[in-house]
């Protein structure tokens, strides 16, 4: 390939394929008899690995439960590991497409992972949801093709904004969170509700990812009336921290369930009277959120099902639902047209969607309590944020 | 230091070589429309990998630099071109290229002008520390380039030929780009400019006292990296559909740097090699056992350090170097 | 207050930078092998350490044994793999990444994805109150367990044979051996000191920053930067390294926290640029 002759000849060649080849790859239809596919993206390595097994289990659980089939229409599971990286995430989906002739993408639990994902489903028409709370943006990202079913990380923490000011009369708050965007996004929820009837922001201390030691952090607090964090995957050793340097100032956690359960054990006494949103909880009683938590912790050795778990399950479990209503037929425009209008009872409540398909759900304020010698996260307030769309009013 | 592998390559050209070329040519271009979308993904990804990493084997098997930054050429290559076309609109690939050339250039200057104060595993650290200074940069800058999300949601390029491209046609426009740019290193690390590299690395303080501005060359040598990481991290861009500041961190430069080791630094394609392994290793580790795939992914590398010295290129050189000797082959 | 707490905070961080980067200081300034692995000892020790302190074991115990632990893995890695690569730095870098790859995915499979905070010595819990404000006693104690390291590394290295072998900078194999000095001896204890010291201070870092799996890749980061800043060959330059990182660090995070990412990095670059060798360091051949 040293001479100009072989080069000219060969771009020549190269022309001639690419206009060739244009019609030889093309899209395969959707063969009749193939088994409705879901692609699983969840991080099994990575950063923060945590909760994948768990989540997958949960999807497992609603597949059985519908006995791995709509219609007549058989469904198949196959998982990819995204690794918390969205080189990684973007390169799975692309086999699980390609490959695996994946009908729709499900999972991702970083949201820079389901972000650069839902470009890339975006870009071959495939549907995605993932699971848990996602920015705005993935819906932005993918208009056609993207929903949320458990809404978006805003809308997930306004609540507790909200009830800070409104109910327990804090009006000035001290917020620190993970610099990052989704970091940005959970506490830019909290600080909406705060701000909406009055409540003022006196301090933001945007903390580095990867920060481990919080202490020039803590030192630096102003004085508030409460204190509200967000971080990714530090929010128990945060906490510890907190009440080595801070006694008796109240704090808020706006997702308390993405702090280890442990953590909280450990930190017992000291941590009662920290307040958190969620959308669910093992010890609501009524018969679908039971039954799940008992089927769950069969699955896991007793373990009891997380929000991890919950979003997974209901993710899941609308998708196919869709699937239902379409009769098994899964191009992208009925699909997403039939899973926009989903309604169902699920172990969260019943679940929905709004014209732009972010989740409308129920969800809760919780408060850390212990109860006979047990810690436990109680429901505080309920009522105000039924059947809403999970979203802030700003998006 | 085991200089005949390189010294062999340049000097005979056996015609069973000129026949492997022309095989693994044809096998390039005429197999991939038969092949499943993703095992063509999967080569297109090796094409990609395979000039980045033979960019960073300008600086380090020809120069003697060991950049641990190097994905930040990478990376910057890819930003520039996301920038262009998400935030400018700038929706044609060429100006995008040319961005993504003009930043890694920029990219290049900066850190040859900090980094080369220093030489061995200073050197090293220095280019760490400035990938990392830049990756914190890229989570930082959240309007212009995203923040930690990146830029997402790029299309697939258009080159303004008036057609869609698809998964099919970009990979022919990859393996362009691949046999250009190869070719194009091929002739810089062949050239006289390529030699005195080759020289300092070997013996700097002796190429000074024979009259070389080693600096300057060095210099070069780093730009000219960069140049090529830049349209790597371009394509990569565009294969992916997205660009985030995971392009620019530490990880991708051990990576690459991997590739380079365990390909070979000491022979031309031996980089080209090392992208393919790493490759297809992730892919069938990641298959079997997806939560232990980086177990194995660091057996092999200490494997290839035990049994494997010098980089598996190196071996199959030798190896084949034996065979046509002891079988008169020409 | 402001100050003086923030000096606290920076000193306190800075010790358990010093302990893990002394461990790293010692490997590459006496054996010219850069151990990129030294993020996973660091990690490894802790999760030992919390483990053997779950089952009951006492703090002091449970510290000594993790470091002991992990120093017998350092002590392997050499025999087995390191010391065929006496001065090749390709094949160093190789090995260690590769082992980074494996340990991080060992700890995980071994111990799980979770993170954990460990718990400080009874004795040492709680706050006590200064001046006008109330800071954690635990953070106070690892000051002076780092100094007490510092003082017991500072005494092997000036007073003891070993030492005087270390400070004539036997990074040089034909020479040592020509003086009759058992050198595989010399390296392997040199590789168990330093992962051990690795390990150690991965337990007794968890009471403050805790422990999760992510954390191999940073720790070894910032251990690295320390040892480029204080320079490497005499622990004196991990300290002060360590020290001046955490408190830069400290006071970057509560004046300038849009910028506290920049300022470790942007401090290595220019010591790097301004005295290769360190503050306080001797070139190492490499």
């Amino acid at each position: 390939m040293k001479n100009v002759w072989g080069k000219g000849l060969f771009l020549f060649l190269c022309l001639v394929f690419v206009v060739f080849s244009s019609y030889v790859s093309a899209v395969p239809a959707h063969a009749e008899g193939k088994p409705l596919t879901i692609g699983l993206l969840l991080p099994y390595t990575g950063f923060d690995p945590r909760n994948a097994p768990q989540m997958e289990a949960a999807t497992r659980q609603r597949l059985d439960e519908i006995g791995w089939k709509v219609g007549d229409r058989k469904v198949q599971l196959i998982t990819a590991d995204e690794a918390t990286d969205p080189n990684v995430g973007v390169q799975k989906a692309m086999k699980l497409v390609q490959q695996d002739k994946a009908d729709v993408i499900l999972g991702t639990l970083f949201g820079n992972v389901a972000i650069a994902v839902a470009g890339y489903c975006n870009r071959v028409g495939v549907p995605f949801a993932p699971y848990i709370e996602q920015s705005y943006s993935v819906i932005k990202t993918a208009p056609q093709g993207a929903l949320l079913p458990t809404g978006t990380l805003k809308g997930s923490t306004y609540p507790g904004g909200l009830y800070a000011y409104d109910k327990l009369g804090f009006k000035t708050a001290s917020i620190l969170y993970s610099d990052y965007v989704a970091g940005e996004e959970y506490i830019g929820g909290f600080v909406e509700g705060f701000q909406k009837h009055g409540g003022s922001i006196v301090q933001r201390q945007a903390v580095p990812l990867g920060t481990l030691d919080f202490a020039p952090f803590l030192t630096n607090l102003q004085k508030a009336d409460v204190v509200a964090f967000w971080f990714a995957g530090t929010m128990g050793p945060f906490l510890k921290q907190f009440f080595e340097f801070k006694q008796g100032q109240p704090v808020i956690a706006p997702t308390y369930w993405t702090i280890e359960p442990e953590i909280m054990n450990e930190l017992g006494d000291k941590a009662v009277g920290v307040i958190g949103t969620g959308h669910d909880s093992p010890e609501m009683n009524f018969a679908k959120n039971r039954q799940f938590v008992e089927a769950m912790k069969k699955r896991l050795n007793g373990e009891t099902p997380n929000h991890y778990m919950y979003s997974a399950y209901i993710t899941t479990a609308t998708y196919l639902e869709a699937a239902k209503a379409t009769g098994g037929d899964t191009s992208r425009d009925k699909i997403i047209k039939a899973w926009r209008k989903v309604k169902i009872e699920t172990p969260m409540g019943v679940v929905s969607f709004d014209k732009d398909g972010c989740g409308v759900g129920d969800l809760y304020v919780f408060r850390f309590q212990k109860e006979k010698g047990n810690y436990h996260w109680q429901i505080v307030d309920e009522g105000q944020y039924k059947q809403k769309p999970v979203r802030a009013p700003s998006e | 230091m085991n200089e005949n592998a390189r010294e062999m390559e340049i000097r005979h050209k056996p015609f069973t070589v000129y026949g492997a070329y022309l095989l693994l040519a044809a096998l390039c271009l005429f197999l991939p429309p038969f092949l499943p979308d993703y095992a063509q993904s999967m080569i297109v990804k090796v094409f990609i990998y395979g000039i980045f990493a033979l960019s960073l084997n300008l600086l380090f098997g020809y120069t003697g630099l060991f950049s641990l930054g190097h994905a930040a050429f990478f990376g910057v290559g890819a930003y520039t071109a996301a920038i262009l076309i998400s935030r400018l609109g700038i929706e044609s690939f060429w100006p995008g290229l040319a961005a993504s050339l003009i930043g890694a250039a920029i990219c290049a200057v900066c850190f040859g002008i900090v980094a080369l104060q220093v030489s061995g595993i200073y050197f090293l650290l220095v280019t760490l520390a400035m990938g990392q200074l830049l990756y914190s940069a890229a989570i930082k800058l959240r309007s212009l380039a995203g923040g930690s999300n990146g830029i997402v949601a790029i299309p697939y390029p258009n080159i303004g030929l008036g057609f869609t491209m698809t998964p099919g046609s970009f990979y022919y426009l990859v393996l362009v780009f691949f046999v250009v740019c190869v070719f194009l290193l091929y002739r810089v690390v062949n050239s006289p400019f390529g030699q005195i590299l080759q020289g300092i690395r070997g013996d700097e303080r002796r190429m000074r006292a024979l009259g070389y501005n080693t600096w300057r060359y060095k210099f070069t040598s780093v730009i000219i990296g960069a140049l090529f990481a830049g349209v790597a991290g371009d394509l990569s861009m565009y294969q992916n559909g997205f660009v985030g500041p995971g392009h620019l961190d530490v990880l991708t430069s051990t990576s690459v740097m991997l590739m380079v080791i365990l390909g070979s630094d000491r022979v031309f394609w031996g980089p080209i090699l090392g992208a393919a392994l790493v490759v297809f290793l992730e892919y069938f580790a990641s298959l079997y056992t997806p939560e232990r795939w980086p177990m194995i992914l660091g057996g092999a590398f200490l494997l290839s350090v035990t049994f494997l010295r010098g980089g598996a290129a190196l071996h199959l050189v030798r190896l084949w170097e034996r065979l046509r000797k002891r079988h008169g082959i020409a | 207050m402001g100050i003086a707490v923030n000096m606290l905070n920076g000193v306190s961080y800075g010790m358990i930078l010093f302990i893990i980067a002394s461990g790293l200081s010692l490997i590459f300034g006496v054996m010219g092998v850069l151990n990129l692995a030294h993020g996973a000892f660091f990690v490894l020790g802790a999760y030992i350490g919390l483990t053997l302190a779950g089952k009951g074991w006492g703090f002091v115990l449970a510290a000594l044994a993790a470091g002991a632990a992990v120093g017998l893995l350092g002590l392997v890695l050499e025999r087995v793999f390191l010391g065929r690569l006496y001065k090749q730095v390709n094949e160093q870098v190789l090995l260690t990444l590769g082992l980074v790859y494996i340990y991080w995915n060992a700890i995980l499979w071994i111990w799980g994805p979770k993170s954990h905070i460990g718990k400080a010595p009874l004795a040492l819990q709680g706050d006590i109150v200064l001046t006008s404000f109330s800071y954690p006693l635990y953070r106070l104690w690892i000051i002076l367990i780092g100094l007490a390291i510092f003082a017991g590394l500072w005494f092997l290295e000036e007073r003891t044979r070993i030492g005087a072998i270390m400070r004539a900078g036997m990074d040089d194999k034909q020479m040592t051996t020509g003086l009759g000095i058992n050198y595989p001896l010399f390296s392997s204890f040199v590789f168990f000191l330093g992962a051990f010291l690795g390990g150690l201070a991965g337990f007794l870092g968890t009471p403050i920053l805790g422990i999760q799996p992510g954390l191999s890749m940073d720790i070894l980061l910032i251990a690295i930067i320390v040892i480029v800043v204080g320079g490497v060959g005499h622990v004196a330059g991990a300290l002060l390294g360590a020290l001046l990182i955490g408190v830069v660090d400290a006071f970057g995070k509560a004046y300038f926290p849009d910028f506290a990412l920049f300022t470790v990095y942007l401090a290595m670059i220019v010591i790097l640029l301004s005295k290769p060798s360190g503050l306080l360091g001797r070139r190492v051949n490499s």
